[in-house]
């Protein structure tokens, strides 16, 4: 177990260089200078704009450029933000990350617990009124953009009842209920999607798990309904769901740009949005690398996690 | 549509007669809609979509930017979806929006396709080292958070129609280079190229002629997903103020935050492009579903 931690460990370097390495070569790719850009927005004087490519270091050949870059990850010092003056990586992990995580956290929470047991439901009972619920939701909500219904969620309200959650962020030690209202909203608006594909695949995972001969035998023996489903269909049905957990939780973390700049809560989302609207390339940069890197791990977590839940796959 | 798939004749020529494209293609079809009711209701809001988008200056009542009616009017006779801060006709928009939502659209899934068949094809075909290597980047790019590669993408390289396309169509490319990848290692194992490898073909030849007419059928299905994804990419882009330049209306950009504080009083402003992204996106997913079904049953489940 132990070696097969390490070896996946070991197989992250080259991953994390190559994905790292693909970021700046799709930056960079796509024509267009950045700092024209800055000057187009108007915001800059001709002055700041030299001082920024020089900050910025776009004058640089491209190796200079990537060397530049390699350094900026290995080290994790992504500089000061050219609109505040803050560190980027300090403002990141001390005021933005912990809103992110906690909204990440209670999506994913709220998406397992909306969309394994409405799927065993549904796969249990097979082409009942509830299963077509069920699939309609798992492919109707892929299709409802994330950003469309949030924003039914502040609208309608608004519109029908005149309420909406409280405006500016609060922490949890300023205002306790405030701070629930602001996260748990967008959690649950979050939390669609990840509901949706867990619905579809733990439906079908149980249908496939539930025809197996062990749950005809366990059947047979005598154990309790729940015993069955519980110890015997679910665990096996489990490893894909991981999977596709882990890999959803990744599309959250992302999503994140889009919720937190709906629902205005300043989290590593909304301070990407910030970034690239304000194009403030430190940040955009800083961000983009730190999810990048976040994501990777997330995979090697799921991969780990692997031979705790399954003992089959422990090689 | 639906009267004419119960007449079978048009499903049966008569024998020693080869029957005409025409109709060998409206049999299928006619098969198709019996077959797969909601794959056939996806197809035909795609193809209303295309209609929208090629006479979007026929069909709407006013033009885009024209300043019709009194701002934040509700859904009336006039305007039926209402009118929007600037006294725009919102249906206008939404039918004028169709343009963005399949150019986009279609040019990324037509980017990404070819970018996958490129690395599909050569990487299946080839295999060795070539194929190891090619696999690994694959990896690496499916492992990329896309939403934030593609807003950092536009921070240094401008939002706009181009980039929007190239970003989303690189970034769709790998996962399907994936499909492609499978067929390709299928088809290769065929006698028919073994035998033509026999006759001298050269590898391009091989790939080119033998391969790919067998794998059109994978391609097709993971094409048209491609589609749907790209224009819910596209809207969030739009959204966010990356994507298409205004005044250039697009679906996504109608519900940006700017507006919140009119659609607060006037829903409809929010209701009527939500409503046309989710049933494009449907519809596309819909009819791919439907077509991998029908084309390719082995892809099932992926």
């Amino acid at each position: 177990m132990r070696q097969f931690v390490l070896r996946r460990l070991a197989l992250m370097v080259p991953t994390l260089f190559l994905a790292v390495t693909a970021v700046f070569i799709l930056v960079r790719i796509i024509p267009g200078d950045a700092v024209t850009l800055l000057l187009d927005s108007s915001q800059y004087s001709k002055q700041d704009a030299d001082a920024i490519r020089e900050q910025l270091g776009i004058n640089d050949s491209i190796p200079v450029q990537y060397e530049k870059f390699l350094k900026q990850v290995v080290t994790g010092d992504f500089g000061v933000s050219i609109w505040s003056g803050q560190d980027v990586m300090d403002t990141l992990l001390k005021d933005r990350l912990p809103i992110t995580l906690e909204l990440t956290f209670f999506a994913t929470l709220f998406g397992i617990l909306l969309g394994v047991p409405a799927g065993i439901v549904a796969a249990l009972r097979q082409d009942s009124l509830w299963d077509y619920v069920v699939r309609t939701i798992g492919i109707g909500g892929l299709s409802v953009p994330g950003f469309w219904l949030a924003t039914m969620v502040l609208v309608l309200p608004a519109f029908w009842w005149g309420w909406t959650l409280p405006i500016g962020y609060k922490t949890f030690a300023e205002d306790a209920s405030k701070h629930v209202q602001q996260i748990l909203v967008p959690a649950l608006v979050m939390s669609v999607a990840l509901a949706a594909v867990l619905m579809r695949m733990t439906r079908s995972m149980m249908l496939e798990v539930l025809r197996q001969d062990f749950v005809r035998t366990a059947r047979a023996k005598g154990l309790a309904g729940r015993v069955v489903i519980v110890r015997h269909c679910l665990r096996n049905a489990m490893l894909p769901l991981v999977s596709i957990v882990g890999v959803q939780v990744a599309v959250l973390l992302a999503g994140t740009v889009i919720y937190e700049t709906v629902f205005t809560l300043p989290g590593v989302g909304s301070y990407l949005y910030e970034g690239v609207a304000r194009r403030d390339y430190p940040v955009v940069q800083g961000v983009t690398v730190m999810l990048t890197v976040g994501v990777i791990f997330l995979n090697l977590i799921i991969d780990v996690s692997y031979p705790i839940i399954d003992p089959r796959v422990r090689v | 549509m639906l009267q004419s798939t119960s007449e079978p004749a048009i499903m049966a020529p008569r024998p020693g007669e080869v029957p005409s494209p025409l109709r060998l293609w409206s049999g299928r079809l006619a098969h198709f809609f019996r077959q797969k009711p909601m794959g056939a209701f996806g197809l035909v809001v795609v193809v209303a979509l295309l209609f929208c988008a090629i006479f979007a200056s026929v069909i709407a009542p006013y033009d885009y930017t024209e300043r019709s009616g009194q701002a934040l009017t509700g859904p009336s006779a006039d305007h039926i979806f209402g009118t929007d801060k600037l006294g725009r006709d919102m249906f206008s928009r939404v039918i004028y929006g169709a343009r963005a939502t399949v150019k986009i659209g279609l040019g990324a899934a037509a980017l990404a396709t070819f970018t996958a068949l490129v690395a599909g094809l050569t990487s299946g075909f080839i295999g060795g080292w070539y194929d190891a290597i090619v696999q690994r980047l694959v990896d690496t790019f499916m492992s990329l958070p896309g939403i934030v590669i593609v807003l950092s993408v536009v921070a240094f390289a401008g939002g706009g129609e181009g980039t929007t396309i190239l970003v989303l169509g690189l970034l769709a490319a790998p996962g399907m280079s994936r499909v492609i990848r499978g067929a390709t290692l299928q088809v290769r194992g065929q006698p028919y190229i073994e035998a033509a490898r026999a006759m001298s073909a050269s590898t391009p030849r091989l790939i080119l002629r033998h391969t790919l007419p067998n794998i059109t059928a994978p391609t097709i299905v993971v094409g048209t997903l491609a589609i749907g994804n790209a224009i819910l990419a596209e809207a969030a882009l739009s959204f966010l103020g990356f994507g298409v330049n205004p005044p250039t209306p697009s679906w996504g950009q109608e519900l940006n935050a700017s507006g919140r504080q009119y659609m607060q009083i006037a829903p409809w402003l929010a209701i009527f492009p939500g409503v046309a992204i989710s049933l494009t996106v449907f519809s596309f997913n819909m009819l791919g579903d439907a077509l991998r079904d029908v084309m390719d049953p082995r892809l099932r489940n992926t």
